[in-house]
């Protein structure tokens, strides 16, 4: 996957280039927000990570151009201003994703993951399967190996949210937003308390488990190990 | 004071200013008066002689050359206290009568009033005022006034006042200069203090001297002021002690469990120490994000993007995330709100501040208890408040719970940083709201008050 960062602080730059090749994706870095537009404008990128406050040309203003010119890539926003003012104000400005320094790496992982998704997947899907758990979603049921499995609306949200997100890594902050809609970092394990409920039901009576924890980063839904 | 600096003073400059002021006043006073004076005295004088000239050219109409003559010798006979200047001229120039030399009748011009200097027939100079009269016959009358005590006169006036507009002008800057010192003393004396506060002496205060005017009323809002300032500094103070103490523990734990796996050198035990500093680290940075989030809403900042917030929707939310968890944990948790009630703010940081209401509810009731988040909007605010039945918190610490860092004993021992009511009070703060602690009998019950939309 090609990923362009646009990013002026060098040791950022740095830990998210290694990190990023290190997962396997392709990546560009421009350190200015000038040469960010260009590349950005015939790039064909699958995703853009851009940071708010760049020289020559602001990360903002960056994004509303590319809009603008009816360049529809995905674009995740990185600031030191991490408020909900400011995460609103990059949406606006046609960002889809807003994380705030210092972030942790599986963070920007997880997220970049679900946006580059997002963009391949237009279709509107009337159903879900990940191994042999089905979610039909025009019914709202869901069923595995066959037996249909009861859930209450929000741990249907739940678990459609994972299942749209299957072999990604999902953070407890990316489940509060998706499945809630609340921006702020749960301090509790409020989370996780939902995450055993959901997978009482769904994993615990079932030969293989399908929702695994992943130390350190937060939740993954997928067949294999 | 030395006196350049005193120079420089604007009491120095009022003064002069003042002095100079009233200097003019006077001199304009006095000068009016002078001018006044003269014009009358000058008046009264050119009557006199119109009123002489008259009766002596009746004396020439009834009686003749002969009997003019005599008029005047009459007049000027009475000697030199009449003060009239008399010279009857003939029409070959020869002087006929009066008191006055030849050499003024050659001065003058028909009907001239003149002030030229004159002499006496006797040789004495004379000064005055003198007009020309023409009679019939050739002869030439002259009538004047001596002017020469009104000319000393008005020098004396003149004197006098001179005299008295520079001893004005003294008292005048005197007084002034006097008063301004009184002033000035007192200024110095709040400079003084000030400098005495800046070199280090914090609870020094200025000095009042009762007299309730504005330099009283200086100096009490001056040191009204620097209450507030010696109250701000002391909590500063403490917030960085607790900040140090409270930050200082999370770290401590993390170095010492990576020590030991350097020392170890164990591969499972160092990803294993990496991943309990990792958790460390994000605990800390949650901190200081709350930390900065309780400066932001300190600073007085309104909610920004302020919208309508649907209330039973925002509990629905709250009970919904914080139900397993409590249930986990043998609390049942409900939510009591009429639905339609709506409030100007953020639905985030309204949300983030139930939040963090629930998550102490949770943490310090114990099971079995129940936790009720409940919206009332039948007063005067719509009030959002979390009650539990756990242990409660005396009245005497409800108002320091709500500071930075604040712990009490009794839960020194469970996790958690301590800024989890300041954050709520800020939130709180920021919505213009009031935040109310209250014994739920049994139990805490927190209550955020917000402003009903009109």
């Amino acid at each position: 996957m090609r990923v362009l960062l646009v990013e002026d602080d060098a040791r950022t730059a740095d830990y998210i280039v290694k990190g990023l090749h290190e997962a396997g994706f392709v990546v560009d870095h421009v350190d200015d927000g000038r040469s960010g537009l260009f590349q950005a404008m015939d790039g064909a990128y699958d995703v853009l990570i851009v940071d708010r406050m760049l020289p020559e040309l602001d990360g903002l203003a960056l994004v509303e151009a590319l809009r603008a010119a009816k360049v529809d890539t995905p674009v995740l926003f990185l600031s030191a201003l991490g408020q909900v003012d400011d995460r609103v104000k990059g949406l606006k400005a046609g960002g889809d994703d807003y994380l705030a320094k210092p972030f942790a790496f599986s963070e920007l992982h997880a997220r970049l993951d679900a946006l580059a998704r997002r963009r391949a997947a237009p279709v509107v899907q009337t159903r879900l399967q990940v191994g042999d758990l089905e979610m039909d979603l025009v019914a709202r049921r869901v069923r595995r190996a066959g037996q249909p499995i009861d859930l209450k609306p929000r741990e249907f949200k739940l678990l459609e949210y994972l299942m749209r997100h299957a072999g990604q890594v999902v953070t407890r902050t990316m489940l509060l937003e998706g499945v809630w809609d609340y921006h702020f970092d749960p301090q509790t394990n409020v989370i996780d308390v939902h995450i055993s409920r959901l997978r009482q039901k769904i994993d615990k009576d079932f030969a293989t488990p399908l929702l695994h924890t992943v130390r350190g980063a937060g939740y993954c839904l997928r067949a294999g190990a | 004071m030395p006196a350049r600096r005193f120079l420089r003073t604007s009491a120095f400059r009022l003064t002069l200013a003042y002095g100079g002021l009233f200097g003019l006043s006077i001199l304009v006073l006095l000068g009016f008066i002078y001018w006044n004076t003269s014009q009358s005295i000058s008046r009264t004088i050119d009557e006199t002689i119109g009123a002489e000239i008259d009766a002596l050219t009746q004396h020439y109409r009834l009686e003749g050359v002969s009997g003019l003559i005599a008029a005047i010798d009459q007049r000027t006979d009475r000697g030199p206290l009449n003060g009239g200047l008399y010279l009857l001229t003939g029409a070959d120039g020869r002087r006929l009568a009066g008191n006055l030399d030849l050499a003024a009748a050659t001065a003058a011009r028909r009907d001239d009033r003149l002030t030229l200097p004159l002499t006496a027939a006797d040789g004495t100079p004379a000064e005055g005022r003198a007009r020309r009269v023409d009679l019939a016959g050739g002869l030439t009358l002259l009538v004047g006034r001596d002017t020469r005590a009104l000319a000393h006169f008005q020098l004396l006036m003149a004197e006098a006042m001179a005299w008295a507009f520079f001893g004005a002008l003294l008292l005048g800057t005197g007084g002034g200069l006097l008063l301004s010192r009184r002033v000035l003393a007192r200024i110095d004396g709040i400079t003084r203090g000030a400098e005495r506060i800046m070199r280090g002496d914090l609870s020094h205060r200025m000095r009042l001297d009762g007299s309730s005017d504005e330099f009283d009323r200086l100096a009490a809002t001056l040191n009204a002021m620097l209450d507030e300032i010696e109250r701000l500094m002391t909590g500063i103070r403490t917030v960085t002690n607790n900040i140090a103490h409270d930050l200082r523990s999370p770290l401590t734990r993390m170095r010492t469990q990576l020590e030991r796996t350097i020392a170890s050198g164990d591969a499972d035990d160092l990803r294993e120490a990496g991943l309990h500093a990792m958790a460390e680290a994000d605990s800390l940075l949650a901190t200081f994000n709350a930390l900065l989030s309780i400066a932001e809403a300190e600073a007085g900042i309104p909610v920004a993007d302020a919208k309508p917030v649907d209330v039973s929707h925002l509990i629905e939310d709250v009970v919904d995330l914080y139900g397993p968890l409590a249930e986990d944990k043998g609390l049942e948790i409900t939510a009591a709100c009429p639905p339609g009630v709506t409030v100007h703010g953020s639905r985030e940081l309204l949300f983030q501040a139930l939040s963090n209401l629930i998550d102490n509810a949770i943490k310090y009731t114990p099971a079995p208890g129940a936790i009720t988040v409940r919206a009332d909007a039948t007063g005067a605010t719509v009030d959002l408040s979390v009650s539990d039945t756990g242990p409660g918190i005396p009245a005497a610490d409800r108002t320091r719970v709500l500071d930075r860092f604040v712990r009490l004993d009794t839960s020194r021992s469970t996790p958690g940083n301590g800024l989890g009511l300041s954050l709520v009070k800020a939130i709180a703060r920021m919505h213009r709201a009031g935040l109310r602690l209250e014994d739920a009998a049994p139990g805490l019950r927190v209550v955020i008050a917000l402003p009903k939309t009109a």
